[in-house]
């Protein structure tokens, strides 16, 4: 797992593969797709996919590969030392979501949120494995949203493969499981190793789990507020752990598009207001030259 | 020597107000270092300590699209400078989780752009006020929330000022 090439730039998303196995362009291949790092306020969130050919699902399974929430780090890392030494039929690919990218996209003017930005990566990943020439019949996959509408949505997109969206994937299918561990194992090496963008004399890496329960993250979150710039790019600022925190103990911050703010209704004039004559008609109006560049006369200083 | 054209005549424009992440910042053209307050009684004056010109350094400055409702240092050289990258529509960063791309604007040619200090706040209306010149910039990033800056914005617009001041201020042959 090449992480180096996320971490030199880690404000921006990265996908990595495995080469494909000569195999798996030739025999039908079911894939499986899984995620890591969705709910902590901190660091990347990893999907992945593993996939292999229909025929060697049983082989798979006997890797005893299962759901990474069950089990250790220590077994997390000889499984994918496993599952990636085993690359005459097992494929993987993972794609990090720089927690700079998912801040940024939650928080954008047209916004984003994270179920979209979830499913778009996941499509983003089938069509990876598609056009890296992996012949997929099979996908398998926990749902985000109502299981329904996901498995709809992919099957209207990808309308050739047999797709079938299911709580707890990672624990009923081993090819989710795969994945699972491989998301896992890259969100876990990257977070421990975090390569702060910032230049802040390396932080300490007491930050825990990353979930906003965890004490440790807590704590860290209190010990490394900035009063201008909150937090480094690590944090997710869309949280609303974050925000509450900013909220509380930051420098407010007003952006120009915030106007929804104020309540929606009173921006609107009511329409009565076209009709009666502008209020300051008496003071002269400045040059719609020095309207448009937003210059005023300096009366004071 | 108490000049007060500058104030008086409305040929100077205010230029946006820049958020230089908590420092004080004017385009200030040189040799005009002293401003009466236009038609106000009070007598209290402007003044900018030429002296503290030559001590001043020269800082990269940094405009940002928002508001920051607080004074005083920032630490930009821990964030901000070292979290900026050349993509390819140009520079871009994040700030309080939200993206940013932005230019190097230079200060119209025949102006410098300085970063001001009062140390000391008068006490009533009618004293003066005195700045001293903290840092000084020839060019600035301008940062635009989201979409890349271009000729169309009205920072950039604005700057076009000084040029047509001059122009209709000249002497008509």
């Amino acid at each position: 797992m090449e992480l180096e090439e996320f971490e030199r730039d880690n404000s921006q998303n990265r996908l990595l593969s495995s080469p494909v196995p000569e195999i798996c362009r030739t025999e039908d291949c079911c894939l499986g797709i899984d995620e890591a790092g969705r709910g902590p306020v901190l660091g990347p969130m990893v999907y992945g996919i593993c996939y292999c050919p229909v025929a060697r699902k049983k082989d798979l399974q006997d890797l005893k590969v299962a759901d990474s929430k069950t089990l250790s780090e220590a077994e997390r890392e000889r499984l994918f030392e496993k599952l990636n030494s085993t690359s005459d039929y097992i494929g993987w690919a993972l794609h990090i979501l720089s927690p700079n990218i998912i801040s940024t996209s939650m928080q954008q003017r047209a916004k984003y949120n994270l179920n979209a930005l979830s499913h778009d990566t996941a499509i983003g990943l089938i069509q990876f494995a598609l056009d890296a020439g992996v012949q997929l019949k099979e996908v398998f996959l926990d749902t985000v949203g109502p299981a329904e509408k996901y498995q709809d949505k992919l099957k209207k997109i990808f309308p050739e493969l047999d797709v079938t969206v299911r709580p707890k994937a990672d624990s009923l299918f081993p090819v989710v499981s795969a994945a699972s561990i491989c998301a896992k194992v890259a969100r876990d090496r990257v977070v421990k190793e975090w390569k702060f963008v910032e230049d802040l004399g390396d932080p300490d890496a007491e930050y825990g789990s990353g979930y906003p329960n965890d004490p440790k993250t807590k704590d860290w979150l209190s010990r490394h507020l900035d009063p201008v710039f909150g937090y480094p790019q690590f944090v997710r600022f869309s949280w609303s752990t974050t925000q509450t925190i900013l909220g509380n103990k930051a420098a407010p911050v007003s952006w120009g598009d915030e106007d929804d703010d104020s309540g929606g209704k009173s921006s609107t004039p009511s329409v009565l207001s076209f009709f009666s004559a502008p209020k300051d008609a008496s003071q002269p109006q400045s040059h719609r030259f020095f309207q448009e560049r937003n210059l005023k006369p300096l009366l004071e200083f | 020597m108490r000049v007060a054209q500058c104030c008086q005549s409305r040929t100077c424009h205010e230029l946006p107000k820049p958020a230089c992440c908590g420092t004080e910042t004017s385009c200030t053209r040189p040799g005009i270092w002293e401003c009466g307050m236009a038609g106000s009684l009070a007598s209290s004056c402007v003044r900018v300590d030429p002296r503290s010109l030559s001590g001043a350094v020269s800082e990269p400055m940094h405009l940002l699209p928002c508001q920051i409702q607080r004074e005083g240092a920032a630490n930009v050289k821990g964030y901000f400078a070292p979290a900026v990258k050349d993509r390819e529509g140009g520079k871009e960063v994040s700030f309080r989780g939200r993206t940013l791309k932005g230019q190097e604007v230079s200060v119209p040619s025949g102006y410098m752009g300085v970063v001001l200090r009062e140390d000391q706040k008068p006490c009533s209306e009618e004293e003066d006020r005195l700045f001293t010149v903290k840092s000084t910039f020839r060019s600035f990033t301008q940062w635009n929330l989201e979409t890349p800056p271009s000729a169309d914005d009205v920072l950039i617009m604005s700057l076009i000022w000084p040029k047509i001041a001059a122009a209709i201020h000249a002497p008509v042959e």
